[in-house]
C-alpha cells in the first residue's frame, strides 16, 4: 500500500515546522518559491536542519538519507520536498 | 628564588596566552605561542580569536591534529579540588584532550576531565562537561549529542556536504 506522500504535503510540513523560524525573519512562508533555501535565507543552522529531518522522518515515517541527492538543493525547499517525496515511494517500493 | 622563577614563568606563560588571544596567525602565530607555552598541539590546528586555553597548566591540555577551535571558545583543565583523570599512556596529567579533527564551535566552553572524539564537533555557546564520543554532533549546556556526522566539519568538506552527512541522534 502506498503512504501517498506528495511532494505538496512535505512542503506544507516543512513550512509548519519551521513556522517560527519564517515568521522570525519576517518570510511569508506560504509565499515561499520551490527554489528558497532555508540555510541561505537563515530559516535554519545546522541543529535546526537535523532538527527537521528529524521531524520529517517521525511524521512521513521513512529515513531520510541524502546520499545522492545534489548538495546544492539540500536546504532548498522545493527539491527537498520532491526528494522525500521519492523516498516515500520507494519505501512503498512503487517505482515512476 | 623559586618564587621567583615561578612567577617569571606565570608572566611569560600569560603573556604568550594574551598574545596568542589578540595577535592574527589562527594556524600559526597562535598555535606557536600556545606550544611555546608547553601545550601539545597537532599539525594543521586552528584557533581562533580569543580563544582561552587553560591560563594556569597548559600543559594539561592536549590538541590533535587538523583540531579547529573558534572565536572566543574557552578551555578550563583545572578547577580547584578536581583531579585530573589519566587520559592514557603518557596522558597522565591531560585534563582536556581534543582528538584529530574535532570542532569546538564559537563561544564553547570545556571543563576539565573531557576527550572530544576525533571528528567530533561542538555547536556555538555549548558547555561541554563530559567526554564527546567521535563523529558526533553535541549542543547545549550540558552538552549532549544531537546528531551523527559522515564527515568531520574540522575538514575539506564544504558545510552543505556536513550537512548532508548528518544523521540525527537517536540513543
Amino acid at each position: 500500500m502506498s503512504s501517498g506522500v506528495t511532494a505538496g504535503e512535505v512542503r506544507s510540513f516543512i513550512t509548519a515546522h519551521l513556522g517560527g523560524a519564517f515568521r522570525e525573519n519576517g518570510v511569508a512562508a506560504g509565499e515561499v518559491g520551490d527554489d528558497f533555501d532555508l540555510l541561505k535565507m537563515g530559516i535554519i543552522d545546522s541543529i535546526g536542519f537535523i532538527g527537521l529531518i528529524s521531524a520529517i522522518e517521525d511524521h512521513f515515517g521513512v529515513e531520510v538519507d541524502f546520499e545522492d541527492m545534489d548538495t546544492d538543493n539540500l536546504t532548498v525547499i522545493g527539491p527537498i520536498s520532491r526528494y522525500i517525496e521519492e523516498r516515500a515511494l520507494k519505501k512503498d517500493g512503487v517505482t515512476r | 628564588m623559586k618564587r621567583l622563577r615561578r612567577l617569571m614563568w606565570g608572566a611569560r606563560n600569560r603573556l604568550l596566552q594574551h598574545l596568542a588571544r589578540i595577535m592574527p596567525g589562527a594556524t600559526s602565530f597562535r598555535v606557536w605561542c600556545h606550544r611555546r607555552r608547553g601545550m601539545r598541539i597537532g599539525a594543521g590546528a586552528f584557533i581562533g580569536y580569543d580563544v582561552v586555553l587553560e591560563t594556569e597548566y597548559p600543559e594539561c591540555i592536549w590538541i590533535g591534529n587538523g583540531v579547529e577551535i573558534n572565536l572566543r571558545a574557552t578551555l578550563i583543565g583545572h578547577f580547584h579540588g578536581i583531579e585530573i583523570k589519566s587520559k592514557g599512556p603518557g596522558l597522565e596529567n591531560v585534563s582536556i584532550k581534543l582528538e584529530d579533527n574535532a570542532f569546538i564551535g564559537p563561544g564553547v566552553i570545556v571543563l576539565p576531565n573531557v576527550v572530544i572524539g576525533q571528528g567530533a564537533a561542538v555547536t556555538a555557546g555549548s558547555v561541554v562537561t563530559r567526554n564527546v564520543p567521535p563523529m558526533t554532533l553535541v549542543q547545549g549546556n550540558p552538552a549532549v549529542p544531537v546528531a551523527k556526522l559522515g564527515i568531520p566539519l574540522a575538514g575539506p568538506g564544504t558545510y552543505k556536504e556536513f550537512l548532508k552527512m548528518l544523521k540525527p541522534y537517536r540513543p
